[in-house]
Order: C-alpha cells, then structure tokens, then sequence
C-alpha cells in the first residue's frame, strides 16, 4: 500500500492507493483548492468573489453550483450563504477557540447565480464553501489518483473520506466501523470548533445562531464525499432529513445530545 | 411360699408409691404437652427486594433523536485504515 500524508486546508491529509501514484502533484492540486476556496485568505478566489460580487472561476463556480443544489436538495438545511454570520459568530479565520465574538446577523438572502464559469452574488451576506470544498477537493483528487494508477484509492482528507475501489474499514462513531466501497462519508460535529459559552460552527440557517438540535455529532455515507459533508451538517442542523426519502443518505450514525449513538436501520459493517 | 402379714403390707406400699408416681409423671407429661406452643412451620424463602422493585418499575426506554433509528451496534475491536472525524 503505498501512503502519504501532509496537511492542508487547517487539518490532516492522508493518499493511499494499492499501486503507484504522482502523489506530490495530487498534494498541489489539494493546495491549489485550498488557496482557492479559502474564506481566510483575502487572495483567494472566494474572498475575492464575497468582495467584488463576481468572478470568472470555473473550478470555484463548479463547486459553487454543487453547493447551491445541496441547498436546495437539503431544503436550506445546507446553507453556504452563511459566511457573514460565520464571521460574526467570530469564525473569520483559521479556528482558533479565543477567539471574540460579535453580533449575529439575521438569515442570509444572499442570491447565488452561475451562468459558465461566472459566478455573481446579489444581496447581502456572502458565501463559505468551508466543508463541502473539503469534500469536493476530497473527490476530485480521488479519481484524479484512481485515473493515474488504476487500482483501489483511499483519500482522508480532516475526516472527509473517499473511496474508489477496493474494500476499506474505516473508524466512525465511538469506536464502530463502517465498510467504505465507492463511495463518501464524512462527519460533522458540534463539539469541533466550539468556543467557550457553547457556540460553535454549525449555524442553524432559520435563526442565525449556533444549532441547537437533538443530535451534536453526524457521519453520513453517500455516494460520494462531497454528498456526505453536506448530508452530516445538514443533518444536524434538521434531524428528520434522516427519514427524508428524498435525501441521498446511504448509510449514517448519528450521536444524540445525551450522548447516546444511533444509526439508520440499515446500517451495515459488512462488505 | 407365703408372705407374712408384714411382709405384704409393704408391698402394697412399694406398689402404690410406683403407681402413684407413675400417675404423677404421665399428668405431668400430659400437662407439659398440651401447653406447649406449636412448632413453626418452615418459612419460604425471601424474594430479593431487587428483584420486586425491578419487576414493578417502569422500563426506561431510550427514545432515539429521529423517528426510525435504531440503537448503534456493539463495538469490536477491528483494525481501520481511516477513520472519518469532525475537524
């Protein structure tokens, strides 16, 4: 098996593939993503689109268009026009649980259109694309390496996890498994990037604040890892989607508040 | 062989003593019998007081977040090659 691993995007990277790979022109793939899709970096195509209100970018209007259908599929549930309230929670950087924070704004009406590669934003508010461009750089640079070597590929990126072929265990929950097979899961927490007082990262859209549902840690599997990041903050912020047959959830175990672990019927460790 | 009247006299002494001692002894016995109190019948074993509370009190049942859950498996100890965290 051959590894590697390095860190980006604020957390901790890790390629496995079962033959060879260019693994160091798939790390700057990753780091391009990153100088791109950043909410932090005032250089990034993201920071310059929330300033200008425009921007030709395909990549980033690529996963905006992504994002946007998440939205929609999840009823608003995932929310990527949040990053004003984000700022005023305090989150206006790299996590850092000192940090102040300031006054929250309402619900964003912040309108999003694509057309091409142009991406335009009308209104107030503006846009942060933090988890779902983990898992979008996630897939994409694991069919990039399940293209160049054309055997399995594993690709971890903070926890966002896709798989391409082959059979792999991987760790969720408190200590259970899930057998990952083409496909995403990811997971999403309230007790991560959480500041004193109970606020953390996990805005609820219909009141601008701190979700404060039923369930404080989620991971889903979906098709794909992109899918699954959106699915386990959606799902925390609206728990009944997890019996929405509409919403593409393969698979899921969630963590309620009184910190017992849960998962949907069909939940399965074996291949 | 015959007895002299003195020598019956006191066996009718020696006879009457036994029977009257005999008579004594049996209302004794009798008497001793009747007012002794009965002996207990042997007592069933107690239930465990644990086992009455258990049985009477209500079940708590945990109610999962959503409808249609079900409770997570056991854990096992298996090796992983990731493990998918919040981050």
């Amino acid at each position: 098996m051959n590894t590697h691993a390095f860190d980006a995007m604020g957390t901790q990277w890790c390629f496995m593939s079962e033959r060879a790979a260019d693994f160091d022109a798939a790390e700057q793939f990753v780091r391009r993503c990153e100088a791109s899709f950043s909410r932090f970096s005032p250089y990034s195509a993201l920071s310059e689109l929330n300033r200008r209100r425009a921007i030709q970018d395909a990549q980033l209007t690529e996963l905006v268009e992504v994002a946007m259908a998440l939205h929609a599929l999840t009823n608003g549930a995932f929310d990527p026009t949040l990053g004003d309230e984000l700022s005023a929670l305090g989150y206006d950087r790299t996590f850092a649980p000192e940090l102040n924070r300031g006054q929250v704004s309402r619900r964003s009406n912040l309108l999003v259109k694509t057309a091409g590669d142009i991406t335009e934003l009308e209104g107030e508010g503006s846009l942060d694309l933090g988890g779902i461009a983990k898992g979008w750089t996630v897939d994409a640079v694991a069919m990039r390496l399940r293209q160049e070597s054309g055997g399995g590929v594993l690709v971890d990126g903070g926890g966002d996890i896709r798989a391409i072929d082959g059979v792999w265990n991987i760790g969720v929950g408190d200590g259970r498994e899930v057998i990952l097979k083409n496909a995403g899961v990811a997971t999403s927490s309230t007790l991560r990037r959480r500041w004193e007082g109970g606020t953390h990262h996990i805005v609820d859209p219909d009141t601008g604040q701190s979700s404060a549902q039923t369930i404080d840690t989620a991971t889903v599997v979906a098709s794909d890892a992109t899918l699954a990041d959106a699915l386990a903050t959606a799902v925390i912020v609206n728990p009944q989607l997890l019996s929405d047959p509409r919403i593409p959830i393969q698979q899921a175990i969630v963590r309620a508040r009184d910190g017992q672990w849960w998962t949907t019927p069909n939940w399965r460790v074996e291949p | 062989m015959t007895m002299t009247k003195r020598q019956t006299r006191g066996h009718l002494a020696n006879v009457s003593v036994v029977v009257t001692c005999a008579f004594a002894f049996g209302c004794a016995y009798w008497l001793a019998a009747s007012t002794q109190p009965p002996i207990p019948a042997p007592r069933a074993p107690k239930t465990p007081a644990t086992m009455t509370v258990a049985a009477n009190a209500p079940r708590l049942v945990a109610k999962p977040p959503v409808a249609g859950l079900v409770r997570a498996p056991a854990k096992r100890r298996i090796v992983v090659v990731r493990r998918s965290r919040a981050s």
